[in-house]
C-alpha cells in the first residue's frame, strides 16, 4: 500500500467525521456496555471486537484533526500515527467482524449509533483500498451485470420459467401501472426459488397486480455493505429510476434485511430526494393483505416454531409485529427466543460479513449466541425472513449438529393459502 | 394405467402415498438426475434406497452427510455464482428430501424430491443452455406412473 493511498484513506476518514461523529467520540462514558451487546466479543472475549476498539483509527483521526490537545500533540510529534498495517488489521474488525447489527448502538445510554460509525469507517477503508476482496467483487459485479452474485437477466429469465412453470402462473417483466414492482435478492433466487413462486400464489390470491423490471430486479446494496456512497446511490437510483418509469404505486423490498434498509430509509438520503412510491418489506406487505382478508390461509404447522428476526428488519427496521401476526395464522406452537424483536442477536452474517470467506471460523465462532438461543425453546422449526441469514444459519445448524429446519416466512404462508375464488374472499373480508 | 399430465395430478397422487413409498418415489427422481452430478457422492444413499432392511438410524446417519454437502454447496452471499455447481447444490436437496425422518410430520418427500431435481435442471440449463426442465418434468411423470403399475 502506497502512502498516497494509506492518505487517501486517512483524509477520507478525517472527511466522513460529521456532527454525530464528533459527538460520540465526545460523550462516551466508557461504560462498556456496547462491548456486552456485540456477538463477536460475547463469544471470543477478545477486547479487539468490542464496538469501541474497532473504531479505533477514526477515534484518532477525529482527535488529531477535531480537538485542541489531539492538535497540539500532533504539533508536537507525540500522537500515535495511523499506519498502513493498522489499517490492514481493521479490515478484520471493521468487516469480518462486525456484521452493522446495531445491537450496540441500542444499548448505548449516551444514545451513540456505534453501527453507524463503522459504516462511515468503511467509507474511510473503502476509499483507502482497505476493503476485504470479496466485498470488492460483489460491488463491481452488482454495478456492472445487476447483481452482486452475477445473476443475468438471461439467469432470471429462466427463474421466471421455472416459478411460472411450477405454480402456473404469468409472472410480468416490465409491467407499467400495476401496484407493486417487486425486488427479490440473488442469494433468494439462487438458493431459494421457491419464494419467487410464493410471491406469485399470494398475490395471485389477493388479486395484486405486481411486476419484475428488467434492469433493476436486484435487492441488495453491496455499496452499503462494502462502504461506498457512489455505489450504494447507483444501486437505489438503478431501482428509483425503473419504479418511476413503471409508474408503480409500492416497491416490494425482498426476505433480506440490509435490502430493506437500504432502499427504504438510506435511498432517499444517497439520491437527495423524496421518492414517488412507497417502500414496504414484503413482510409488511403480507400482514397488510391479512389484514383485509386477502391472506387466507388454512391448517398449522405442526412442528414447534420459533422466529429469527433479521437485525436489519427488526432492529433498524421497526418490522416486529408483523411477523408474528403472520406466524399466528399458521401455528398455535410458536415460541419466542429471550431475546427477540428489537433485542434479537445477529446471525453472525449481516452487513457483508458472510461475504468474506476469510472470516467463516469467526463467524462460526460467535453463532453459539445464536445456538443457545435456539436451543433454550426447544423449537423443531426456526423461521426466518432474510435469504442471507437463513444460509448463515444453515451453515451455523450444520456447524452445531442441531437437526433444524429453516424456513422462509414467505414460503411458509404460501404452502397454507387457501385456493379459493378472489369474489369468495372479497365477501368474507367484509362480513 | 393411471395417466398423469400435470402437476396437480402428480402432487394430488403422490399425496396419497405412504411416508416409506415417499421415500422410495424421491429417490428414483434423485436418480434421474444424477449426470448432473457425481454419482458417487450419492452410492450410500442409492444402496441403503436398495436395502429393504434399511433402519430410521441409518438414514439419519446418512441425512448428516448430505445435509453437509447442502451447506457446502450453498451459494454464499455475493460470490459470483457457479451455475453448474448450483445444479449440484439443488441435486444434493433433492438427496435430502430422500433421508429426512419418515416419521416426521409435514414430510412430502418424493414431491420435494421432483422440484429440487427440477430446479437443478433449471440450474443446468443456465450453465450449460441444453439441460430442458420441462423434460424432466416429463420424465417424473413416467416415473411416477411406472412406481405406481410395480406398487
Ligand atoms: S454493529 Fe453489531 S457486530 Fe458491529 S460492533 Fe455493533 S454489536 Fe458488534
Ligand atoms: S455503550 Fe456508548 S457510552 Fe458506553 S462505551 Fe459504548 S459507546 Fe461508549
Amino acid at each position: 500500500m502506497s502512502n498516497a493511498t494509506l492518505e487517501k484513506g486517512i483524509n477520507s476518514f478525517v472527511k466522513m467525521i460529521d456532527a454525530p461523529i464528533a459527538s460520540f467520540f465526545s460523550s462516551c462514558v466508557s461504560c462498556g456496555m456496547c462491548a456486552d451487546a456485540c456477538l463477536f466479543y460475547q463469544e471470543t472475549g477478545d477486547v479487539k471486537y468490542t464496538p469501541i476498539a474497532k473504531l479505533e483509527p477514526l477515534r484518532r483521526a477525529w482527535e488529531q484533526e477535531y480537538t485542541l490537545f489531539g492538535r497540539l500533540k500532533k504539533l508536537l510529534g507525540l500522537s500515535k500515527k495511523i499506519t498502513n498495517e493498522e489499517l490492514k488489521q481493521h479490515t478484520e474488525l471493521v468487516y469480518n467482524s462486525c456484521t452493522m447489527c446495531a445491537r450496540c448502538s441500542m444499548v448505548c445510554p449516551v444514545g451513540n449509533d456505534i453501527a453507524y460509525m463503522i459504516r462511515k469507517m468503511r467509507e474511510g477503508m473503502a476509499a483507502g483500498g482497505f476493503a476485504p476482496a470479496g466485498l470488492i467483487g460483489a460491488s463491481n459485479r452488482a454495478v456492472e451485470i445487476g447483481s452482486p452474485m452475477g445473476l443475468t437477466l438471461h439467469a432470471l429469465s429462466a427463474q421466471i420459467k421455472h416459478a411460472e412453470k411450477a405454480t402456473g402462473i404469468t409472472i410480468n417483466l416490465d409491467k407499467s401501472d400495476v401496484e407493486y414492482m417487486v425486488l427479490l435478492s440473488s442469494m433468494e433466487l439462487i438458493n431459494f426459488p421457491e419464494y419467487l413462486e410464493a410471491i406469485a400464489k399470494i398475490f395471485k390470491q389477493a388479486g395484486k397486480t405486481w411486476t419484475i423490471s428488467s434492469t433493476a430486479f436486484e435487492a441488495t446494496n453491496s455499496g452499503i455493505q462494502i462502504g461506498s456512497s457512489d455505489i450504494a446511490r447507483i444501486l437505489v437510483k438503478r431501482i428509483v429510476d425503473s419504479a418511476e418509469k413503471l409508474k408503480v404505486k409500492t416497491v416490494i423490498s425482498p426476505e433480506c434485511g440490509h435490502a430493506f434498509t437500504a432502499i427504504r430509509y438510506e435511498g432517499p438520503n444517497l439520491i437527495g430526494r423524496k421518492y414517488n412510491f412507497e417502500v414496504k418489506h414484503i413482510l409488511e406487505v403480507l400482514d397488510s393483505f391479512n389484514e383485509a382478508g386477502l391472506l387466507p390461509t388454512e391448517g398449522l404447522e405442526k412442528e414447534k416454531l420459533t422466529f429469527h428476526d433479521p437485525c436489519s428488519l427488526a432492529r433498524k427496521g421497526g418490522v416486529i409485529d408483523e411477523p408474528r401476526r403472520l406466524l399466528k395464522k399458521v401455528s398455535d406452537n410458536f415460541t419466542e427466543m429471550t431475546d427477540h424483536g428489537a433485542r434479537n442477536w445477529c446471525c453472525g452474517g449481516g452487513g457483508g460479513a458472510s461475504a468474506i470467506e476469510e472470516g467463516e471460523p469467526l463467524r462460526l465462532k460467535a453463532f453459539k449466541t445464536k445456538q443457545k438461543q435456539i436451543e433454550e425453546t426447544e423449537a423443531t422449526t426456526l423461521v426466518t425472513a432474510c435469504a442471507n441469514c437463513r444460509i448463515v444459519l444453515e451453515e451455523g445448524v450444520e456447524h452445531y449438529n442441531m437437526d433444524m429446519p429453516i424456513v422462509g416466512l414467505t414460503e411458509l404462508l404460501a404452502e397454507h393459502l387457501v385456493d379459493k375464488p378472489k369474489q369468495k374472499l372479497k365477501k368474507e373480508a367484509k362480513q | 394405467m393411471k395417466t398423469i399430465t400435470n402437476d396437480k395430478q402428480f402432487k394430488a397422487t403422490i399425496d396419497e402415498l405412504s411416508s416409506l413409498q415417499n421415500r422410495k418415489l424421491a429417490t428414483l427422481f434423485l436418480q434421474n438426475v444424477m449426470g448432473l452430478t457425481d454419482k458417487k457422492k450419492y452410492q450410500q444413499l442409492l444402496t441403503l434406497a436398495s436395502n429393504k432392511n434399511a433402519t430410521e438410524q441409518e438414514y439419519a446417519n446418512l441425512q448428516t452427510a448430505i445435509q453437509t454437502m447442502v451447506v457446502e454447496t450453498n451459494a454464499r452471499c455475493g460470490t459470483d455464482t457457479d451455475w453448474a455447481a448450483q445444479a449440484e447444490h439443488f441435486v444434493a436437496k433433492s438427496a435430502l428430501s430422500c433421508v429426512k425422518d419418515a416419521n416426521r410430520s409435514n414430510q412430502n418427500s418424493a414431491y420435494d424430491s421432483a422440484m429440487y431435481a427440477r430446479m437443478a435442471c433449471n440450474f443446468a440449463s443456465i450453465a450449460d443452455g441444453k439441460s430442458d426442465e420441462q423434460a424432466e418434468t416429463q420424465a417424473q411423470y413416467q416415473i411416477l406412473i411406472q412406481f405406481l403399475g410395480d406398487k
